[in-house]
């Protein structure tokens, strides 16, 4: 019997998995760089990253740099490890789809 | 949370595509190759110098790390571990495993042998390996995105 599939709500929102999967592909990211890869616009995106901050999944720096503020975006530990079993719960699923429409 | 399995499969798929986007975006290009492969050549070079000036040379490439390292993270918007994993692994620790013996190699031509030069042909040799290496884990990080690693 198989167990249950369990998802994490805070991640899986579209936009929220996918912030999350360019934070996994980097150890940080500046927020402008994501916006563009999104295509979003900055309250979006500040919206759904204020979720994952509130989570504890995400940490927030400022830094100044050439007389601007930019704002650089990291996982935090338990963000990291929600993600990847997130993720893992979805291949585990979308491999049962898989299995099935095997032949034989 | 209910989820079922086309949706599981749609946001997989979601993941791969804005990967795949992250790697068509702003790059760190050949300055940063290069100027990396002068930072591996110059620890290198460094032995070659009298004792005091070693350390200031090897002070300086400290400090150069952290300011590539900047220059970089800014140029690019984004921040990566060398080590991170995937192919960009291996592409970093065989850069190392070829640093860490020449380097050691440089020291004993240099000290036990009496060839003051070595550690110079050392840090030509390390510049173009730093180059290539860099460039080559850029392809690996790629590669690595493009399959939603």
């Amino acid at each position: 019997m198989s167990r249950l599939p369990r998802f994490d709500p805070v991640i899986h929102a579209p936009l929220r998995l996918q912030a999350c999967a360019i934070l996994s592909s980097v150890n940080e990211v500046e927020f402008a760089l994501m916006r563009e890869t999104l295509g979003v616009s900055d309250s979006v995106l500040s919206k759904h990253l204020k979720q994952l901050e509130e989570a504890g999944y995400i940490k927030v720096r400022k830094a100044a740099t050439g007389g601007r503020v930019r704002t650089w975006l990291a996982f935090t530990g338990l963000g990291r490890k929600s993600f990847a079993a997130h993720v893992a719960e979805l291949e585990r699923l979308a491999a049962t789809v898989a299995a099935a429409s095997q032949p034989g | 949370m209910v989820i079922d399995q086309q949706e599981a499969a749609a946001a997989l798929a979601s993941m791969r595509d804005v990967k795949e986007r992250m790697a068509k975006g702003p790059r760190w290009g050949w300055k940063y190759h290069f100027l990396f492969g002068g930072l591996m050549g110059t620890l290198m070079a460094v032995q070659a110098l009298p004792i005091v000036w070693r350390f200031v040379g090897l002070a300086f490439c400290f400090a150069a790390v952290f300011l590539i390292k900047k220059w970089g993270r800014d140029a690019s918007g984004r921040f990566i571990n060398g080590f991170r994993r995937g192919r960009t692994r291996l592409v970093a620790v065989g850069l190392l495993a070829i640093f860490l013996p020449l380097y050691l190699l440089c020291a004993w031509l240099s000290f036990d042998r009496q060839m003051p030069l070595a550690p110079l042909y050392g840090g030509l040799v390390m510049f173009v390996l730093g180059v290539l290496g860099d460039w080559i884990w850029v392809k690996a990080y790629d590669a690595d995105l493009a399959e939603g690693r």
